[in-house]
Order: C-alpha cells, then sequence, then structure tokens
C-alpha cells in the first residue's frame, strides 16, 4: 500500500470554490504563462484575430520556453517578509510561566528581553544581540524558574505538604530522631530505553553518636569501616553498588549496618594484646613512674610553643634540674611613656 | 537487640519534565527514625503524609501553566520563517506529517530486513514500530488469526482468514464470530490509531462498504445465528448502513436474539423521519419498550439517538411538538440516573434553536446553568464534542455576547479546552464568537480579543474581517487598522478567492480614503496608509494576469486604482500615485473603468507643482484616450506651465479634434 493511500480520502474542509466569469475557454492556443510580460504579443484567444489582422502572426516555439519556469516560480509569491516575532506582541503583564513553562534551549523570537551575549575585540564592535546567538543558546538559562513563577510552583505543591512536625526545631533534635539517612538517585533521559545503571546505587550515612557503642565499641567501629568515617562530621556512610537492585543494594546496606554494629561490641580473643593499640597515650596508671601529664599533652594533642616548653620543664624536673623561670620580652616598638 | 524501624518522613523532589535531552538527577532522601531509643518527651509529633499518586506532582505543576496566545501551537515548529499562518499551511502541515509517518512506515514494512541490526534498542519494546510480519501460505496458522483477532488487527487478520480459507482450513465458529464481529465493528478499516486527532487528523466519515468483506462473510455462513445477527446490526449501526439497520433491528427482533444497547440506539437512530411527531415518538417508544423486555438499561447513547431523530423533525414543522417531546425524553432519563453528557445539551440546542426561524429560545442559558463550573470533558458520545461550536452559532443567530462569553468561561474550566479536537471545531468555534463579540460587544472588548485569537488559534474568514473593518471605521479606532491589514495578508486574505481578495482592498482603500490622518490623534499613521496603499497596489498589479480572475474582468480594480492614487496624493507621496496613473495608463484597454476625473484632475495638479510635465502630459493623454470630459480643461492646465516645444506639439496633436482647444 502505498504511504499516500489513506490520504486519498482525508477530509478537508475546501473553502468556496472561485466563480470565474468566463467558465469555458473558447479557444486555447498556448498556455498562459507563456504570455509575454509587456504585452506586445499575447497569445490569447482575444487578441489573435485582432494582431493578425494588423499583420502580426503567431510565431511557432518549438522546445522549452525559457522564461516559462521562471514565470511559474515567480507566480508562486515569493517568501515575503517574516512576521514580526512574537515577543513584539507580549504585553508586560502576561503570564511567563505560560510562555516558558519548562527548561529550553534559548529562543530569541519569544524572549521578549533585548539581551545581548559575546566579546568584542575592539571597541568599535558591539556586542552581539540575541538573534542567532549561539552562546546564548549554548548556556544553560533559568527563565522558567523566575521568581514569580517559583512561587505559583510553590503555591500548587503546597496542598501535599505538611507542617513541620513540632519538637523537631534544631539539628540535634533531628539527628537524635532521625539519625539514618538514606540516598538514591534516578536519571532521565529520552533515549528509547528508561533503564539507567547508576540508579541502583545506594548510600546509608549515619552519625556514629547515634549508635549505642561504648569507647572499645566505637574505636573498633572506626577501624573496621574505615575510610567510611569522616572524622570531623563524626558519620560514617556506606555505599552498596554492588547488586543490580536498588532494593537488593539498600538491604545490603542495612545487613552491614547491623553487622558491623554487632561485631563492634564483639571482644576477639585475638584483640586481647599485652599491649593494646590505644588512641590516647596515658602513663602511670597501671606501669611504673607518675603521670606524665606533659608527654600525654603532646602525644595527645598536639605540638605547640606552650606544650613544648611545659614538657621542657617536666624533663627538667625528672633529671633534677633547677626550672628555669621563663622571661617575657617586649617584641617590636617601643612602649610609650615609661 | 535494637530493633530499627522505617519511616519515610520527607517528601520527594519531583523530576525535571522527561522532555529534557540532557540528562536530570533527582536525589530522595529519606530520613529513619529510631523509635526505642529516645522516646519523645518533647512529644514529636509528625502529620501523616498526604497521599499522592505518581504523577500528582506534575500534574499540580502543570496546572500554573495556562495557554500562551502569542505561540503557535505546540505542533508545529517554533520560528517566526516557519509557523503558519494561513489554514493552508496548517492543514498542509498536519497532513504532510501524517504522510511522512505513513511513508516510514511503508518503508519498515517493505524493507524490514534492513532494520534487523538496530543501534537503539528499545527497551520495553514497542510492537507498533516493529515491521509487520507478510503473511504467506506457509506461516499462517489458526492461533495466528486468534491472536490478530483478539489484538484487534483488522486487515491482517482478514488477509489471514482469506489465506486460510485457501489452503482449505477449517476455522472454527468462534473464531469465526469473532472475526466478524471485528471485522463489522471496524468496517474492514484498520483501528484507528491512537492520537490522531490530538494531532489535528480529522477522522474519515466512511459508509457502511456494501458488499465487501463482512457482508460476503456473513452471506456464505449460511442462516445466520444470533451472534452474527447481532454483529451485523451493531457494525451497520455504527457506519451508517442505512435502511439496514432497520431490517436487520426487524430480523433480531423476529428471531428473539439478545440485541445489545448499541443495537437499540442504532436502531431508535434510523427511525424513519418523514412522519409526524406523533408517529416518531411512537416508534421511538416501541424500541424503548422493546429495550426494556430485552433488559438492556438504556445509556445516554439511547438517549441522544433519541433526541437525534426529533432533531431532524424539529427543522420542519411541529416545533413545539418536537420541544415537548425531548423535555419530556430528558425527564424520564434523568429519573432513570443516566448521566447527562454534552451531546444531549448539543442535540437540544439542535431541537430547540432553529437555524431558520431565528427564535429566541432560552435554552442555551439554561443548559449553561446547569453546566456552570462542571468539568465534563470526557467524551461518551461524538456529539459532545460538538456542543461547543454549535452553542457558539446559536449565541450568533441570537445576538447574544454575553451568552458567548459565558460558553467560552465554560470551555475554559477544568480540562473541557480539550474537546477542541480538530479544525472544523475550532473554526466553527471561533468564527462565530468572534462575530458575535464584534457585533454586540464593546468594541475594545472585541479588538482584545481578536487581538488574542488571531492568527495563532484561529485564521478568521475574509466574512469577518468585512465586518472587523466596518467597525473599525465606525468606531474612528485607525490605529488597529495596520495590525489588521498584516493579518489579513499574512493569512493570504483570509483565505478568500480572487474577487474577495478585490473586495477586502476595495474595502479597506475605501476606508483609507474616508480617514483622514491628519485629522485622528495618532501620529505615524500617514506613514500606514501609504505602506498599505502601495502594498494594495502590488496585489493588484501582481494579479492583474492571474488566471483565476483577469484585469479585464476586475469590476473593482479602477475603483482601488483611483483610491490608491487619492490617498497617495493626500499623503504627499506622489512616486505611488505616479505609478498606479502609469500603469491605468498602460492597462487602459483592459481595465473596465478609468480613472475618475477628480483624481485625476489632482494628480495632474500635483504633476505640475511638482514639475513633472513627462507625467502631467502623459496623464493628459490618458484622459483624452478615455473621453474625459475635463481632457480640456487639464490640458489648458498643462499647457500653462512652462514646456517643451515637442511636448507643445503632442499636446496640440492632442486635441485637434477637441473644440475649445486653443494651439499654444
Amino acid at each position: 500500500m502505498s504511504p499516500l493511500h489513506g490520504l486519498s480520502h482525508m477530509v478537508v474542509v475546501r473553502e468556496m470554490t472561485r466563480s470565474t466569469r468566463m467558465s469555458v475557454r473558447p479557444i486555447t492556443t498556448s498556455c498562459r504563462m507563456l504570455a509575454r510580460e509587456d504585452g506586445k504579443r499575447n497569445y490569447d484567444a482575444a487578441t489573435i484575430l485582432e494582431d493578425e489582422k494588423k499583420g502580426v502572426f503567431r510565431v511557432i516555439e518549438i522546445g522549452k520556453p525559457k522564461d516559462g519556469d521562471r514565470k511559474m516560480f515567480k507566480r508562486r509569491g515569493g517568501q515575503g517578509a517574516a512576521p514580526p516575532p512574537r515577543s513584539a506582541s507580549m504585553t508586560p503583564d502576561q503570564a511567563w510561566g505560560s510562555v516558558w513553562p519548562a527548561p529550553r534551549t534559548f529562543h530569541p523570537a519569544a524572549v521578549p528581553l533585548p539581551v545581548r551575549q559575546g566579546v568584542v575585540q575592539t571597541k568599535a564592535q558591539v556586542v552581539p544581540s540575541k538573534y542567532a546567538n549561539a552562546e546564548l543558546m549554548k548556556i544553560p538559562n533559568f527563565l522558567h524558574l523566575t521568581p514569580p513563577v517559583i512561587s505559583s510552583h510553590c503555591q500548587a505543591i503546597s496542598k501535599f505538604c505538611t507542617a513541620w512536625p513540632k519538637g523537631l526545631q534544631t539539628e540535634e533534635d533531628m539527628d537524635e530522631h532521625f539519625p539514618i539517612t538514606i540516598t538514591t538517585s534516578d536519571y532521565l533521559n529520552s533515549n528509547s530505553s528508561v533503564r539507567d545503571r547508576r540508579a541502583r546505587i545506594v548510600q546509608v550515612r549515619l552519625k556514629l553518636d547515634s549508635l549505642p557503642l561504648d569507647s572499645h565499641a566505637k574505636d573498633k567501629m572506626i577501624r573496621l569501616v574505615g575510610d567510611r568515617y569522616n572524622e570531623e562530621t563524626g558519620e560514617m556512610s556506606v555505599t552498596s553498588d554492588r547488586c543490580p537492585y536498588r532494593g537488593q543494594n539498600e538491604d545490603y546496606c542495612k545487613y552491614l549496618l547491623t553487622a558491623l554494629l554487632h561485631e563492634s561490641w564483639r571482644v576477639e580473643d585475638w584483640e586481647r594484646k599485652e599491649t593494646e593499640d590505644k588512641e590516647v597515650f596515658k602513663t602511670g596508671e597501671e606501669e611504673e613512674g607518675d603521670r606524665r601529664e606533659a608527654l600525654e599533652a603532646l602525644l595527645n594533642v598536639g605540638e605547640d610553643e606552650v606544650a613544648v616548653l611545659r614538657y621542657k620543664e617536666e624533663v627538667r624536673k625528672m633529671l633534677g634540674l633547677p626550672e628555669q623561670l621563663v622571661v617575657p620580652t617586649v617584641v617590636g616598638g617601643e612602649v610609650g611613656g615609661e | 537487640m535494637l530493633s530499627i524501624c522505617l519511616r519515610h518522613s520527607s517528601p520527594h523532589l519531583s523530576c525535571t519534565s522527561a522532555l529534557a535531552l540532557t540528562l536530570s538527577t533527582s536525589t530522595r532522601h529519606s530520613a529513619l527514625s529510631t523509635s526505642t531509643r529516645h522516646s519523645s518527651s518533647q512529644g514529636i509529633v509528625i502529620p501523616p503524609r498526604i497521599e499522592r499518586g505518581p504523577t500528582d506532582l506534575l500534574e499540580a505543576l502543570a496546572s500554573t501553566v495556562g495557554k500562551d496566545h502569542t505561540a503557535p501551537h505546540y505542533r508545529y515548529h517554533d520560528d517566526p520563517w516557519l509557523i503558519p499562518y494561513k489554514n493552508i499551511s496548517k492543514r498542509d502541515f498536519t497532513l504532510s506529517k501524517e504522510a511522512g509517518k505513513k511513508a516510514a512506515q511503508y518503508i519498515l514494512n517493505k524493507h524490514p530486513d534492513l532494520f534487523d541490526q538496530n543501534r537503539i534498542v528499545a527497551e520495553p519494546p514497542i510492537t507498533a514500530f516493529q515491521p509487520r510480519a507478510a503473511y504467506n501460505r506457509d506461516n499462517v496458522t489458526l492461533e495466528l488469526l486468534d491472536n490478530l483477532v483478539t489484538s484487534c488487527q483488522v486487515q491482517d487478520s482478514i488477509e489471514v482468514f482469506n489465506l486460510l480459507n485457501e489452503k482449505g482450513k477449517d476455522i472454527p465458529a468462534e473464531v469465526k464470530q469473532s472475526l466478524l464481529e471485528l471485522v463489522a465493528f471496524y468496517n474492514e478499516n484498520e483501528a484507528e490509531e491512537e492520537g490522531m486527532e490530538s494531532r489535528g487528523m480529522l477522522k474519515e466519515q466512511e459508509s457502511w462498504k456494501v458488499g465487501g468483506f463482512v457482508d460476503q462473510m456473513y452471506s456464505e455462513g449460511g442462516v445466520a445465528t444470533e451472534s452474527e445477527r447481532v454483529a451485523m446490526l451493531v457494525g451497520l449501526g455504527r457506519h451508517s448502513g442505512g435502511q439496514r439497520v432497520w431490517q436487520m433491528y426487524q430480523e433480531c427482533k423476529a428471531n428473539n436474539d439478545k440485541v445489545p444497547e448499541e443495537g437499540f440506539n442504532a436502531a431508535i437512530s434510523r427511525i424513519g423521519t418523514k412522519e409526524g411527531v406523533d408517529k416518531i415518538m411512537g416508534s421511538v417508544k416501541e424500541v424503548l419498550s422493546d429495550m426494556k423486555e430485552a433488559g438492556v438499561s438504556p445509556t445516554v447513547n439511547t438517549l441522544i439517538s433519541a433526541l437525534g431523530v426529533l432533531a431532524f423533525t424539529a427543522q420542519s414543522r411541529e416545533y413545539e411538538g418536537c420541544c415537548r417531546h425531548s423535555l419530556d425524553l430528558i425527564a424520564e432519563f434523568r429519573l432513570l440516573g443516566v448521566e447527562m453528557s454534552l451531546g444531549v445539551y448539543k442535540v437540544l440546542l439542535d431541537i430547540f434553536a432553529d437555524k431558520k426561524a431565528n427564535s429566541k429560545s432560552p435554552i442555551l442559558s439554561d443548559i449553561l446553568k446547569q453546566l456552570d463550573g462542571k468539568d465534563i470533558f470526557l467524551a461518551q458520545n461524538p456529539q459532545d464534542v460538538w456542543f461547543m461550536p454549535r452553542a457558539m452559532q446559536v449565541c450568533n443567530q441570537q445576538n447574544n455576547a454575553k451568552l458567548a462569553w459565558r460558553v467560552d468561561e465554560f470551555l475554559n474550566t477544568g480540562h473541557n479546552s480539550r474537546l477542541m479536537s480538530d479544525f472544523q471545531v475550532l473554526n466553527v468555534y471561533y468564527q462565530n464568537f468572534l462575530t458575535v463579540v464584534l457585533q454586540n460587544d464593546e468594541f475594545q472588548t472585541a479588538m482584545e480579543l481578536y487581538n488574542k485569537i488571531t492568527p495563532h488559534s484561529f485564521s478568521p474568514m475574509f466574512s469577518y474581517y468585512q465586518i472587523l473593518m466596518n467597525h473599525l471605521h465606525a468606531n474612528g479606532a485607525l490605529q488597529h487598522l495596520g495590525k489588521v491589514w498584516d493579518d489579513i495578508v499574512i493569512s493570504n486574505y483570509a483565505a478568500a478567492n480572487k474577487e474577495n481578495q478585490y473586495v477586502l482592498t476595495h474595502q479597506v482603500m475605501q476606508i483609507l480614503k474616508a480617514n483622514d490622518p491628519a485629522m485622528s490623534d495618532f501620529t505615524g499613521l500617514s506613514d500606514v496608509w501609504v505602506d498599505i496603499a502601495r502594498k494594495v497596489f502590488n496585489h493588484l498589479e501582481e494579479g492583474k494576469s492571474n488566471k483565476a480572475l483577469y484585469l479585464r474582468f476586475n469590476t473593482l480594480a479602477p475603483d482601488i486604482c483611483d483610491l490608491v492614487v487619492a490617498v497617495a496624493l493626500r499623503e504627499g507621496n506622489y512616486e505611488l500615485g505616479a505609478k498606479v496613473v502609469e500603469f491605468c495608463r498602460e492597462e487602459k484597454t483592459v481595465m473596465t473603468k478609468s480613472l475618475s476625473e477628480g483624481v485625476l484632475g489632482d494628480f495632474i495638479n500635483a504633476s505640475v507643482a511638482l514639475g513633472e510635465k513627462d507625467k502631467a502630459v502623459g496623464a493628459v493623454e490618458y484622459s483624452v484616450d478615455v473621453g474625459s470630459s475635463q481632457a480640456v480643461q487639464v490640458g489648458l492646465v498643462v499647457a500653462g506651465t512652462d514646456m517643451r516645444a515637442d511636448q507643445r506639439d503632442y499636446l496640440n496633436k492632442l486635441f485637434t479634434s477637441h473644440t475649445g482647444w486653443v494651439n499654444i
């Protein structure tokens, strides 16, 4: 079946058929379109006989007429000027959200703003206008999210929103009652296939303080998760992408959390060492000697001028050396007066 | 052991629209709460989640988007050069798009081997885009026929059936019956593709294929069974089978068949309308009582068929009888609990609002009162779609602009605008709407409506433009004339034929002539006037040898030329005037009339004043040629100026046979 078969009886509303004065031409000698412009010789039934009486006879034309094609072309009625762009008929109080409802490549005829973009090398040149401006088309625009449109969107969605729960005013409250965060991503594309493998990735984040851990358990937990623990925020995150489906990955993450929790509470035999790994250096409790506070401060907190000085004093004391007095010196500039 | 309980308390973030070609992501965060650890001492009350469907958020956002009247319809390409303004272009675009789709499918079906290894794999696979299998004697089976019939592939199943018959296979009766039902329902055409109407394609109105595959199958089967008769009845009714519907219905009744509701509806709609109202009502009641006996409950389609029959009779005489009966019918159906659809109201309008008698029936305002604020865009009957245009027609006939606005308001409530599905509906609706508002409402409102609707929602017909220009002239609202004229030109003179085009140009020239821009409050009108006059003249000149209307038969051409010259001279544009006069001179043998004397006189005076002696002499020659009575006068005027010798001689030669001429 030809592709146009179905179209042969498409209903087309025909406008009134034109009524011509002369319904039947009595004689047709040649194509009307071949008539010459200057009107000197019209191969037209009405004028042929008159012409012949005057002594002007028809000339036979063999072969393709030269201006025939051009005539037909011209008859089509040329392109004409394009009508003004739509932006010319937009009123300032129109509903912009209806004109530009979704993210769209910049379209100069539809944007009623005289924006310009581009770089010019000399002062004499003018920054290019918005028409046929590839730079404007390349960049993302947020014409679909003007503030009034955003408010109208918010108003439309607000009917699905519930009030913020009372008692959940501070971040601490939220951490206390809702400590776990699960993050997943959805991917859209306009392909023939809607699938995207990246959608299976699941990340579970949790603050360690919200778990019931004693010092050993916390230490063991941090060692077990390793890199996944962020010291500054105290948060650990577990990401899973090993299963093909998102639900499976989510279940796997929860299983991991449970396993980690229980494992960190368990104390294995091989964990008990003679010299245990401790995070904090302590002296003078079980072993020999007194408390070495300065040394502990240096090792646990860090080094700085004061700490090093204190350590020096402590060692001097231990070795029986006399204490050194620290004499403050004035640095730079005279003190006015005295 | 600790238990962790899940609670999804934070809402989704909505995804951006799927039309974006770039990737877009959305992240979903959900928070879990530990319930046993800290009992809610502060009394945290989490309000229950408001349930929403998967697309509710998107629909809520979409409801904020209204209609943009400056934009073309979504199906067209949004580019100033490519937006269609003429009705023909719009239709061409739609048809060519469909033709392209059909061509692509043709290629796909003709060369399916070329589309085996696709780079793009559709997941899930789309069966409609896969090439159709070619059936020959080897690969047809009964199961295949069964599958095709159940999946409503009409032409394929006919083909396979014929092939199986050729092969001599015995086809079971149920398969034959279902095939008969399928083909009768679709009248041997392919089932209509989804979305055809939304793309702007009109449905073909075909009548029953007499003697086609269905008729053959029916007659071959020997004595018809009940289900076969019923299938034929429903098929015939659906595709305007004519008198056979009634015959088939009587046959079914005679055999005590279980006729479904559609069969009864078809029978009602074929009740002869030649007898009087009472007889018609009698037949309708007969069919309805048959329905009752058969235990089939009538629906709104039954009501519409019955009212449709009354509508035919209401046109002729017995108007009150029809009205009364229709209201009775509606009341009865309402008692039965049948929900009224828009089609009922449309047929009511057909009955009550008589096209010829111009009856001022208040039925429409009553109907609108009923419908106020209702969102009933789900069409149950083909007549539903025609309610709006018919209502607007009635408003136009009754010259009631307020009602028209109410109908428009109804159109814009909820999703009712989806009922305006195709070009015909749109055209009738808007043509009547614009006309009634223009003629009966304030001019300012009418202009605002016009600017809103033209040219993207609707391109008006030339009759509307005539009325509009008259109103422009009457209200002195000349500032709109430029835009209106541009709209007329760009819509190809409102799709008028050649004669009417000249009627329009003539009318606009008359308006230009009658309104002097110098007297109006607006500035810049003079240039607009000259521009319009120039365009009108160019249109005339280009169309002079147009096959549709030769210059010699164009009775309005001389008047148009006249007015163009008058306007040009008044606005001080001599060149345009000279051009027109030159044209008239060249075509003086062809044009039916000549330029009027006053205008010619003005032109000659202007030429003399500007020192354009050649043109002045040419104009004098013209006035002599057409035998104007003032030829001598104008000749004398020209003679009074300083002229070359040859021009003097020429003038003398011209006026040799004229009395009152003194040789210069």
